[in-house]
Protein backbone atom coordinates (compact mmCIF):
# COMPACT_ATOMS: atom_id res chain seq x y z
CA UNK A 1 0.00 0.00 0.00
CA UNK A 2 0.96 3.31 -1.07
CA UNK A 3 2.41 5.50 1.86
CA UNK A 4 -0.34 8.09 3.43
CA UNK A 5 -0.83 12.09 3.13
CA UNK A 6 0.69 13.55 5.58
CA UNK A 7 -0.03 17.31 6.29
CA UNK A 8 0.85 19.68 9.22
CA UNK A 9 -1.20 22.86 9.96
CA UNK A 10 -0.12 25.06 12.57
CA UNK A 11 1.17 21.66 14.39
CA UNK A 12 -1.33 19.94 14.11
CA UNK A 13 -1.41 16.86 11.70
CA UNK A 14 -3.93 15.44 9.61
CA UNK A 15 -3.20 11.84 7.60
CA UNK A 16 -4.92 10.53 4.25
CA UNK A 17 -5.27 7.25 2.41
CA UNK A 18 -5.22 8.83 -1.26
CA UNK A 19 -6.77 6.88 -4.49
CA UNK A 20 -6.78 8.26 -8.03
CA UNK A 21 -9.20 8.78 -9.72
CA UNK A 22 -10.29 9.94 -13.09
CA UNK A 23 -13.35 10.23 -15.31
CA UNK A 24 -13.88 6.68 -16.48
CA UNK A 25 -13.45 5.64 -12.89
CA UNK A 26 -16.56 7.55 -12.38
CA UNK A 27 -18.86 7.60 -15.33
CA UNK A 28 -17.50 5.39 -18.08
CA UNK A 29 -15.61 5.59 -21.08
CA UNK A 30 -15.74 5.10 -24.53
CA UNK A 31 -13.14 3.93 -27.21
CA UNK A 32 -13.33 3.46 -31.07
CA UNK A 33 -12.46 -0.12 -31.96
CA UNK A 34 -11.69 -1.34 -35.82
CA UNK A 35 -13.16 -4.50 -37.48
CA UNK A 36 -11.78 -6.32 -40.38
CA UNK A 37 -14.71 -8.12 -42.88
CA UNK A 38 -15.19 -10.90 -40.75
CA UNK A 39 -15.92 -9.00 -38.08
CA UNK A 40 -12.69 -9.70 -35.68
CA UNK A 41 -10.91 -6.66 -34.34
CA UNK A 42 -8.32 -5.57 -36.28
CA UNK A 43 -4.88 -5.03 -34.84
CA UNK A 44 -3.30 -1.23 -35.34
CA UNK A 45 0.28 -1.25 -36.27
CA UNK A 46 1.86 0.80 -37.96
CA UNK A 47 4.78 0.97 -41.68
CA UNK A 48 8.13 2.82 -41.71
CA UNK A 49 8.18 5.47 -43.82
CA UNK A 50 10.62 3.29 -46.19
CA UNK A 51 7.90 0.59 -46.30
CA UNK A 52 10.71 -2.13 -45.18
CA UNK A 53 9.00 -2.38 -41.42
CA UNK A 54 6.20 -3.56 -39.84
CA UNK A 55 5.60 -2.12 -36.35
CA UNK A 56 3.62 -3.64 -34.06
CA UNK A 57 2.65 -2.50 -30.56
CA UNK A 58 6.07 -3.60 -28.03
CA UNK A 59 8.64 -3.21 -31.13
CA UNK A 60 10.15 -0.13 -30.00
CA UNK A 61 11.50 2.01 -27.30
CA UNK A 62 12.48 6.07 -26.99
CA UNK A 63 15.51 7.13 -25.05
CA UNK A 64 18.01 9.39 -25.38
CA UNK A 65 21.07 9.53 -27.72
CA UNK A 66 24.53 11.88 -28.33
CA UNK A 67 25.43 12.80 -31.84
CA UNK A 68 27.16 10.27 -32.38
CA UNK A 69 24.29 7.83 -31.46
CA UNK A 70 25.09 6.62 -28.23
CA UNK A 71 22.33 5.76 -26.36
CA UNK A 72 22.43 7.32 -23.18
CA UNK A 73 20.99 5.45 -20.25
CA UNK A 74 18.47 6.58 -18.00
CA UNK A 75 20.64 6.47 -14.99
CA UNK A 76 22.93 8.89 -16.09
CA UNK A 77 20.60 11.75 -17.28
CA UNK A 78 19.96 14.54 -14.82
CA UNK A 79 17.33 17.45 -14.83
CA UNK A 80 18.93 20.72 -15.83
CA UNK A 81 17.47 24.35 -16.06
CA UNK A 82 17.09 25.97 -19.26
CA UNK A 83 20.50 27.53 -18.81
CA UNK A 84 21.76 24.24 -18.41
CA UNK A 85 22.60 24.40 -14.47
CA UNK A 86 21.98 20.73 -12.76
CA UNK A 87 18.90 20.70 -10.70
CA UNK A 88 18.37 18.99 -7.36
CA UNK A 89 16.07 16.31 -6.89
CA UNK A 90 12.75 17.60 -5.31
CA UNK A 91 12.17 14.38 -2.71
CA UNK A 92 9.42 12.24 -2.50
CA UNK A 93 6.35 14.32 -0.32
CA UNK A 94 4.13 10.45 0.40
CA UNK A 95 5.10 9.36 3.87
CA UNK A 96 6.80 12.68 4.95
CA UNK A 97 4.96 15.52 6.96
CA UNK A 98 4.02 18.45 4.59
CA UNK A 99 3.43 21.93 6.01
CA UNK A 100 0.27 23.87 4.42
CA UNK A 101 -0.60 27.09 3.63
CA UNK A 102 -4.20 28.02 3.44
CA UNK A 103 -5.26 29.46 0.33
CA UNK A 104 -8.47 31.30 -1.19
CA UNK A 105 -10.31 29.21 -4.19
CA UNK A 106 -9.10 31.62 -7.03
CA UNK A 107 -5.84 30.20 -6.40
CA UNK A 108 -7.14 26.96 -6.82
CA UNK A 109 -8.78 28.01 -9.85
CA UNK A 110 -5.65 29.01 -11.45
CA UNK A 111 -4.09 25.35 -11.30
CA UNK A 112 -3.21 22.96 -14.20
CA UNK A 113 -4.66 19.82 -13.38
CA UNK A 114 -2.91 16.75 -13.88
CA UNK A 115 -4.17 13.75 -11.32
CA UNK A 116 -7.00 14.09 -9.50
CA UNK A 117 -6.70 11.65 -6.05
CA UNK A 118 -9.74 11.14 -3.48
CA UNK A 119 -8.60 10.85 0.47
CA UNK A 120 -9.90 8.49 2.86
CA UNK A 121 -8.77 10.26 6.50
CA UNK A 122 -6.96 8.36 8.86
CA UNK A 123 -6.52 11.40 11.28
CA UNK A 124 -7.76 14.93 10.71
CA UNK A 125 -7.42 17.62 13.52
CA UNK A 126 -10.38 19.61 14.04
CA UNK A 127 -8.36 22.72 13.13
CA UNK A 128 -8.09 21.19 9.73
CA UNK A 129 -11.28 20.39 9.20
CA UNK A 130 -13.06 23.31 10.38
CA UNK A 131 -10.95 25.01 7.92
CA UNK A 132 -11.65 23.01 4.87
CA UNK A 133 -15.26 23.41 6.05
CA UNK A 134 -15.17 27.40 5.55
CA UNK A 135 -14.31 26.78 2.17
CA UNK A 136 -10.60 27.34 2.57
CA UNK A 137 -8.49 24.71 0.38
CA UNK A 138 -4.76 23.87 1.54
CA UNK A 139 -1.94 23.70 -0.22
CA UNK A 140 1.32 22.31 -0.09
CA UNK A 141 3.80 20.63 -2.51
CA UNK A 142 3.95 16.99 -3.58
CA UNK A 143 5.66 14.54 -5.20
CA UNK A 144 4.51 10.87 -6.03
CA UNK A 145 8.23 10.06 -6.17
CA UNK A 146 11.76 11.78 -5.80
CA UNK A 147 12.67 13.82 -9.50
CA UNK A 148 13.53 17.48 -10.25
CA UNK A 149 9.72 19.33 -9.53
CA UNK A 150 7.65 18.57 -6.88
CA UNK A 151 4.53 19.99 -8.00
CA UNK A 152 1.45 21.84 -6.35
CA UNK A 153 -1.62 20.18 -4.26
CA UNK A 154 -4.86 21.65 -3.24
CA UNK A 155 -6.17 19.68 -0.49
CA UNK A 156 -10.07 20.12 -0.84
CA UNK A 157 -13.62 19.00 1.18
CA UNK A 158 -16.93 19.06 -0.22
CA UNK A 159 -19.95 17.11 0.49
CA UNK A 160 -18.76 13.70 -0.98
CA UNK A 161 -15.45 13.81 0.96
CA UNK A 162 -12.07 15.36 0.77
CA UNK A 163 -10.19 15.74 -2.62
CA UNK A 164 -6.77 16.28 -3.67
CA UNK A 165 -6.19 18.05 -6.84
CA UNK A 166 -2.26 17.83 -8.38
CA UNK A 167 -1.07 19.96 -10.85
CA UNK A 168 1.19 22.82 -11.60
CA UNK A 169 0.04 27.05 -11.52
CA UNK A 170 -0.67 29.19 -14.72
CA UNK A 171 -0.52 32.59 -14.56
CA UNK A 172 -3.49 34.36 -16.64
CA UNK A 173 -2.87 37.71 -18.09
CA UNK A 174 -4.02 41.02 -16.87
CA UNK A 175 -6.29 42.11 -20.20
CA UNK A 176 -6.48 46.18 -21.00
CA UNK A 177 -7.54 48.15 -23.60
CA UNK A 178 -4.28 48.02 -25.45
CA UNK A 179 -3.50 44.64 -25.35
CA UNK A 180 -5.57 43.53 -28.37
CA UNK A 181 -5.72 39.72 -29.24
CA UNK A 182 -3.95 39.70 -32.60
CA UNK A 183 -3.86 36.97 -35.46
CA UNK A 184 -1.20 34.85 -35.33
CA UNK A 185 -0.53 32.67 -38.82
CA UNK A 186 2.33 30.62 -37.15
CA UNK A 187 0.92 26.72 -36.78
CA UNK A 188 -1.29 26.78 -34.05
CA UNK A 189 -0.37 23.41 -32.26
CA UNK A 190 -2.45 23.95 -28.87
CA UNK A 191 -5.58 22.25 -30.02
CA UNK A 192 -3.45 18.56 -29.54
CA UNK A 193 -4.55 17.95 -26.39
CA UNK A 194 -8.24 18.38 -27.58
CA UNK A 195 -8.50 15.70 -29.48
CA UNK A 196 -9.63 12.61 -27.60
CA UNK A 197 -7.97 9.86 -29.34
CA UNK A 198 -10.13 7.41 -28.00
CA UNK A 199 -12.70 8.62 -30.38
CA UNK A 200 -10.75 7.79 -33.62
CA UNK B 1 -5.64 32.59 -33.17
CA UNK B 2 -8.70 30.78 -31.86
CA UNK B 3 -12.06 32.19 -31.27
CA UNK B 4 -15.03 31.65 -30.07
CA UNK B 5 -18.47 33.16 -30.66
CA UNK B 6 -19.61 34.16 -27.11
CA UNK B 7 -23.28 35.92 -26.09
CA UNK B 8 -23.93 37.47 -23.13
CA UNK B 9 -26.97 37.52 -20.68
CA UNK B 10 -28.25 40.25 -22.98
CA UNK B 11 -28.16 37.97 -25.94
CA UNK B 12 -25.36 40.13 -27.30
CA UNK B 13 -22.93 38.41 -29.09
CA UNK B 14 -19.17 38.95 -30.72
CA UNK B 15 -16.21 36.52 -31.83
CA UNK B 16 -13.47 36.82 -29.69
CA UNK B 17 -9.87 35.02 -29.22
CA UNK B 18 -9.25 32.56 -26.68
CA UNK B 19 -5.71 31.01 -25.40
CA UNK B 20 -5.17 27.95 -23.75
CA UNK B 21 -3.36 28.82 -20.21
CA UNK B 22 -0.40 26.39 -20.03
CA UNK B 23 2.22 25.44 -17.66
CA UNK B 24 5.98 25.13 -19.06
CA UNK B 25 7.82 22.73 -17.73
CA UNK B 26 11.02 24.11 -15.68
CA UNK B 27 13.40 21.77 -16.40
CA UNK B 28 14.59 18.82 -19.24
CA UNK B 29 16.28 15.94 -18.65
CA UNK B 30 20.33 15.56 -20.36
CA UNK B 31 23.87 15.16 -19.40
CA UNK B 32 25.47 18.59 -18.90
CA UNK B 33 27.49 20.02 -21.51
CA UNK B 34 26.12 17.71 -24.12
CA UNK B 35 23.45 17.79 -26.31
CA UNK B 36 21.23 14.83 -26.64
CA UNK B 37 18.36 14.11 -28.99
CA UNK B 38 15.45 11.96 -27.87
CA UNK B 39 14.56 9.13 -30.39
CA UNK B 40 12.19 6.06 -31.07
CA UNK B 41 13.84 3.02 -32.10
CA UNK B 42 13.34 -0.87 -32.91
CA UNK B 43 13.48 -2.64 -29.52
CA UNK B 44 12.51 -6.24 -30.96
CA UNK B 45 11.17 -7.61 -34.32
CA UNK B 46 7.62 -9.63 -34.88
CA UNK B 47 9.75 -12.91 -34.76
CA UNK B 48 11.22 -12.04 -31.36
CA UNK B 49 8.14 -10.75 -29.48
CA UNK B 50 7.29 -12.74 -26.55
CA UNK B 51 4.55 -14.75 -27.69
CA UNK B 52 6.18 -15.94 -30.53
CA UNK B 53 9.42 -16.93 -28.64
CA UNK B 54 7.27 -18.67 -25.83
CA UNK B 55 5.43 -20.57 -28.85
CA UNK B 56 8.89 -21.74 -30.63
CA UNK B 57 10.55 -22.42 -27.29
CA UNK B 58 8.09 -23.83 -25.21
CA UNK B 59 9.23 -24.73 -21.61
CA UNK B 60 12.86 -23.88 -22.61
CA UNK B 61 12.04 -20.60 -23.11
CA UNK B 62 13.85 -19.01 -20.36
CA UNK B 63 16.99 -20.94 -20.68
CA UNK B 64 16.77 -20.03 -24.90
CA UNK B 65 17.05 -16.28 -23.54
CA UNK B 66 20.13 -17.15 -21.10
CA UNK B 67 22.35 -19.27 -23.65
CA UNK B 68 21.47 -17.55 -27.19
CA UNK B 69 19.72 -14.08 -26.59
CA UNK B 70 16.54 -14.88 -29.13
CA UNK B 71 14.93 -12.18 -28.60
CA UNK B 72 17.69 -9.36 -29.92
CA UNK B 73 17.97 -9.32 -33.93
CA UNK B 74 21.40 -7.83 -34.73
CA UNK B 75 20.52 -6.64 -37.91
CA UNK B 76 17.39 -4.50 -37.04
CA UNK B 77 17.15 -3.86 -33.58
CA UNK B 78 18.02 0.12 -32.34
CA UNK B 79 17.34 1.11 -36.22
CA UNK B 80 16.01 4.44 -35.71
CA UNK B 81 12.31 5.45 -36.36
CA UNK B 82 10.99 8.85 -38.22
CA UNK B 83 7.66 9.14 -40.07
CA UNK B 84 5.41 6.04 -40.23
CA UNK B 85 1.73 5.48 -41.23
CA UNK B 86 -0.74 3.32 -39.40
CA UNK B 87 -1.62 0.33 -41.18
CA UNK B 88 -4.34 -2.21 -39.77
CA UNK B 89 -3.60 -5.88 -40.00
CA UNK B 90 -6.55 -8.24 -39.90
CA UNK B 91 -7.63 -11.27 -37.51
CA UNK B 92 -5.17 -13.98 -39.76
CA UNK B 93 -2.95 -11.42 -39.91
CA UNK B 94 -3.23 -9.93 -42.92
CA UNK B 95 -2.73 -6.40 -43.88
CA UNK B 96 -6.16 -4.66 -44.62
CA UNK B 97 -6.13 -2.54 -48.17
CA UNK B 98 -9.73 -1.01 -47.63
CA UNK B 99 -10.88 0.95 -44.29
CA UNK B 100 -11.79 -1.03 -41.22
CA UNK B 101 -15.19 -1.03 -39.82
CA UNK B 102 -14.88 1.68 -36.68
CA UNK B 103 -17.80 0.94 -33.80
CA UNK B 104 -17.64 3.02 -30.36
CA UNK B 105 -17.51 0.64 -27.45
CA UNK B 106 -19.03 2.19 -24.18
CA UNK B 107 -17.31 1.07 -21.59
CA UNK B 108 -18.92 1.27 -17.46
CA UNK B 109 -16.81 2.27 -15.16
CA UNK B 110 -16.43 -1.02 -14.03
CA UNK B 111 -14.81 -1.83 -16.88
CA UNK B 112 -17.47 -3.85 -18.30
CA UNK B 113 -18.79 -3.03 -21.82
CA UNK B 114 -22.25 -1.68 -22.26
CA UNK B 115 -22.94 -0.97 -25.48
CA UNK B 116 -21.62 -1.24 -29.29
CA UNK B 117 -23.09 1.29 -31.73
CA UNK B 118 -21.79 2.98 -34.74
CA UNK B 119 -19.83 6.03 -34.42
CA UNK B 120 -20.79 9.50 -34.34
CA UNK B 121 -18.34 12.21 -36.01
CA UNK B 122 -19.18 15.44 -33.59
CA UNK B 123 -18.40 18.87 -34.74
CA UNK B 124 -16.77 21.44 -32.73
CA UNK B 125 -19.19 24.07 -31.45
CA UNK B 126 -17.49 26.78 -29.87
CA UNK B 127 -16.46 29.32 -33.36
CA UNK B 128 -20.26 27.82 -34.56
CA UNK B 129 -22.94 29.96 -36.41
CA UNK B 130 -24.62 29.40 -32.93
CA UNK B 131 -23.24 31.50 -30.54
CA UNK B 132 -21.87 29.27 -27.09
CA UNK B 133 -24.67 31.23 -24.20
CA UNK B 134 -24.19 32.93 -20.83
CA UNK B 135 -26.97 30.00 -19.47
CA UNK B 136 -27.46 32.75 -16.53
CA UNK B 137 -27.03 29.60 -13.86
CA UNK B 138 -24.41 30.75 -11.65
CA UNK B 139 -22.44 29.35 -8.88
CA UNK B 140 -20.82 30.99 -6.23
CA UNK B 141 -16.87 30.38 -7.03
CA UNK B 142 -16.04 28.78 -4.05
CA UNK B 143 -18.73 26.12 -4.56
CA UNK B 144 -18.07 25.60 -8.24
CA UNK B 145 -13.95 25.41 -7.33
CA UNK B 146 -14.49 22.59 -4.58
CA UNK B 147 -17.54 20.23 -6.75
CA UNK B 148 -15.45 20.41 -10.02
CA UNK B 149 -12.11 19.59 -11.31
CA UNK B 150 -11.31 22.04 -13.95
CA UNK B 151 -8.74 20.24 -16.22
CA UNK B 152 -8.22 23.21 -18.58
CA UNK B 153 -8.88 26.72 -18.15
CA UNK B 154 -8.67 29.35 -21.42
CA UNK B 155 -8.35 32.96 -21.10
CA UNK B 156 -10.75 34.88 -23.34
CA UNK B 157 -9.25 37.95 -24.65
CA UNK B 158 -10.38 41.01 -26.53
CA UNK B 159 -9.88 41.85 -30.35
CA UNK B 160 -11.73 45.91 -30.44
CA UNK B 161 -11.82 48.59 -28.09
CA UNK B 162 -15.38 47.37 -28.58
CA UNK B 163 -14.95 43.75 -27.38
CA UNK B 164 -12.86 45.04 -24.80
CA UNK B 165 -15.79 46.88 -22.93
CA UNK B 166 -18.27 43.79 -23.56
CA UNK B 167 -15.73 41.56 -22.10
CA UNK B 168 -15.04 44.01 -18.94
CA UNK B 169 -18.37 44.35 -18.16
CA UNK B 170 -18.91 40.37 -18.26
CA UNK B 171 -15.90 40.05 -16.20
CA UNK B 172 -16.77 43.21 -13.98
CA UNK B 173 -20.59 41.08 -12.97
CA UNK B 174 -19.05 37.82 -12.16
CA UNK B 175 -16.04 39.48 -10.10
CA UNK B 176 -18.59 41.69 -8.35
CA UNK B 177 -21.15 38.70 -7.47
CA UNK B 178 -17.90 36.36 -7.02
CA UNK B 179 -19.68 33.96 -9.17
CA UNK B 180 -18.95 31.54 -11.50
CA UNK B 181 -21.83 31.24 -15.10
CA UNK B 182 -21.91 28.20 -16.95
CA UNK B 183 -22.12 28.69 -20.58
CA UNK B 184 -23.40 26.22 -23.13
CA UNK B 185 -23.47 25.74 -26.62
CA UNK B 186 -26.25 24.56 -28.97
CA UNK B 187 -29.47 26.48 -29.73
CA UNK B 188 -30.59 26.09 -25.47
CA UNK B 189 -27.03 26.63 -24.64
CA UNK B 190 -27.56 23.28 -23.13
CA UNK B 191 -24.80 21.29 -24.85
CA UNK B 192 -21.21 20.83 -23.40
CA UNK B 193 -18.62 22.95 -25.61
CA UNK B 194 -16.59 20.49 -28.32
CA UNK B 195 -13.22 22.97 -29.16
CA UNK B 196 -12.27 20.66 -31.88
CA UNK B 197 -14.06 18.32 -34.22
CA UNK B 198 -14.81 14.96 -32.18
CA UNK B 199 -12.76 16.59 -29.06
CA UNK B 200 -13.55 15.93 -25.48
CA UNK B 201 -17.22 17.53 -24.61
CA UNK B 202 -16.96 19.89 -21.51
CA UNK B 203 -18.94 22.31 -19.24
CA UNK B 204 -17.59 25.29 -19.28
CA UNK B 205 -17.64 27.83 -16.44
CA UNK B 206 -16.84 31.18 -17.00
CA UNK B 207 -15.06 33.71 -14.14
CA UNK B 208 -14.45 37.58 -14.25
CA UNK B 209 -11.81 39.31 -12.20
CA UNK B 210 -11.34 42.59 -12.43
CA UNK B 211 -8.06 45.15 -11.12
CA UNK B 212 -9.13 48.96 -11.91
CA UNK B 213 -9.91 48.53 -16.03
CA UNK B 214 -8.00 45.40 -16.28
CA UNK B 215 -10.11 42.47 -16.50
CA UNK B 216 -9.39 38.95 -16.45
CA UNK B 217 -12.12 36.41 -18.15
CA UNK B 218 -11.25 32.61 -17.88
CA UNK B 219 -13.28 30.08 -18.94
CA UNK B 220 -12.57 27.10 -16.59
CA UNK B 221 -13.72 23.81 -18.52
CA UNK B 222 -14.79 20.52 -16.78
CA UNK B 223 -15.33 16.69 -17.22
CA UNK B 224 -15.72 15.51 -14.11
CA UNK B 225 -17.61 16.41 -10.37
CA UNK B 226 -15.18 15.83 -7.38
CA UNK B 227 -17.55 12.55 -6.32
CA UNK B 228 -16.48 9.46 -4.70
CA UNK B 229 -15.51 6.39 -6.98
CA UNK B 230 -17.32 3.53 -5.43
CA UNK B 231 -14.60 0.69 -5.00
CA UNK B 232 -15.97 -1.97 -7.76
CA UNK B 233 -14.43 -5.47 -9.09
CA UNK B 234 -13.65 -5.44 -12.85
CA UNK B 235 -14.64 -8.34 -14.63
Amino acid sequence: MAKPIIIKLEGKTGIFEHTKINRSKLYGSRKRIFLDPLGETCQRCELSDDGSTLIMSGMTSQGYFDDDTNWIPNNELVGMDFKGNVLEKAPATLGVEQDVEVSGVESLLDLSVDSIYQLEPEEVHESIQSALESGKVLNFPFNYRADYHAETAYLLLNKEGYFLLIGNPVEPQWMDLEQIAVESFEEDSEDDDDLDFEMF
Amino acid sequence: MRRIHLMNKDSRDATIAIDSLKYDKPFEMGVPEKALNFRRYLSATAANLNHNLTEQYGDNYASHLIEGDPEIDLEKIGQFISGTDVVYLGSQGEILYAPPKTVEVIISPNGEEKERRDPENIPANVDDELPVRWTGKKMPKASAAVNFAFKRTIQVRHVDGLTYDYLYEMAKELHDESVMVLIGAGQTGKDPLIFQANGMPYRGFLEGRVDGKKYQLLLHLSNMELKKVKAQAKK
